[in-house]
């Protein structure tokens, strides 16, 4: 075997050593992440915190605007998505629920702005 | 020498590889982490996270449920965190609604009854913003709700229809008394939350202290509040959310007189409604 060929063996196998270590040993460490970057359970916990607070203040706008930091679907689909995948509490269903059904009935006007 | 010699081709390839290998993993294709943890938020997001808890708490009452979520947060002591988050939030002249219910937050955590504290009653009669009935027909629960009114009314209270105080006893001065009971006001008001019992507490320059621990009892139980958390309000303010009919005792835990027979005084409105007034109270240090 010729030495270039032995040379580029090595270079691959140390190319799969470094993948190996950056991806999986010692991958890059974010922080700073925003919310749409968390975990499926804390983002279905971060919904029910929305509805559960929603209770208290009965402001959808701010709802809505909570709810999309999450991401950019619309609330009611976020919503709905995370009562289909979720497994919660009846209580917190109930609660989820009546947040669903008033965002539906929603309508912000134009000058309101929902990111 | 020679053996290494023989084989440098091969640990050169290994090298190069192992780096293009890192470059990769950390520069050009990095792992995308979608599945992270609320520690990881960037400190302005981690401060919306807290006051969601604080929000859903005040809905909720579920204190053990606030404390589990918070623990996601990795910090290293949560009431300090929601403190310095007060701090941060009254600075930024953030919405009243958040720091209140943060403020609720922490005094519930630090062992204190959060129903106590909250400031509007949910019972009709006496409520001056009736909350919306929820579709159950059950008895809204007591919520955290602040209206800036309110925190007007408190810096600045005008009683409208003034009354003889109640008479309290006054318990004798103890050896070391570092506070003393300037003054005492009944105030009818509709515009201060009911049944609010008032604290303000200053040292001998008339200074406000912040932290002045406040001890209140009534029927044997004992609840511990601190001036200092509505720093909207002052520093050394600090309240308490009485029962009607109830007859409470206050002292300063830094040793004050103990003023007892305190008790949310009788009002009446301008259109003969009744509702239950506030009092407030000053020490001072002599």
């Amino acid at each position: 075997m010729s030495r270039w060929i032995q040379a580029l063996l090595a270079t691959l196998l140390g190319l799969a050593i470094g993948l190996f270590y950056g991806w999986r040993i010692a991958p890059v460490e974010y922080t700073d992440f925003a919310p749409n970057a968390l975990h499926e359970d804390y983002r279905n916990d971060y919904i029910l915190m929305v509805a559960e607070s929603y209770q208290n203040e009965k402001d959808l706008e701010k709802a809505a605007h909570q709810l999309a930091l999450i991401s950019s679907a619309p609330p009611t689909e976020i919503i709905a998505e995370s009562l289909a995948t979720s497994d919660y509490a009846q209580k917190d269903i109930d609660i989820l629920e009546k947040l669903l059904l008033e965002m539906r009935a929603w309508q912000p006007s134009l000058s309101e702005s929902v990111p | 020498m020679k053996k290494i010699l023989t084989f440098w081709h091969l640990l050169a390839g290994l090298l190069l590889g192992f780096g293009l290998g890192l470059a990769i993993s950390w520069i050009i294709a990095p792992l995308e982490l979608t599945d992270a943890p609320p520690s990881l938020l960037r400190t302005d997001f981690k401060d919306g996270y807290r006051a969601l808890i604080a929000s859903a708490y005040a809905s909720t009452g579920d204190l053990e449920r606030a404390e589990e979520r918070l623990a996601t947060l990795n910090d290293p002591d949560i009431i300090t965190a929601l403190e310095n988050q007060t701090n941060r939030t009254s600075t930024n002249e953030d919405s009243p609604e958040s720091l209140e219910t943060l403020n609720a937050l922490v005094i519930a955590l630090k062992g204190e009854s959060p129903a106590k504290q909250i400031t509007n009653t949910p019972t009709p009669f006496y409520t001056q913003t009736p909350q919306l009935p929820t579709k159950t027909g059950t008895p809204a629960t007591p919520t955290i709700t602040f209206t800036p009114e309110a925190a007007t009314a408190t810096l600045t209270p005008i009683p409208i229809n003034t009354r003889t105080p109640r008479a309290t006893t006054e318990a004798s001065l103890t050896p070391s008394t570092p506070y003393i009971l300037a003054t005492q006001d009944e105030l009818c008001s509709t515009n201060i939350s009911e049944g609010l019992l008032m604290v303000y507490v200053s040292d001998a320059s008339k200074k406000a202290v912040p932290g002045a621990e406040i001890i209140v009892e009534w029927d044997g139980k004992e609840e511990h509040f601190f001036t200092g958390l509505k720093p909207e309000l002052g520093n050394g303010y600090a309240d308490f959310a009485m029962e009607a009919n109830k007859s409470y005792a206050l002292r300063l835990a830094a040793g004050s007189v103990a003023v007892s027979g305190l008790g949310a005084p009788p009002c009446q409105d301008d259109d003969g409604n009744h509702y239950w007034g506030s009092i407030r109270l000053r020490f001072e240090q002599p």
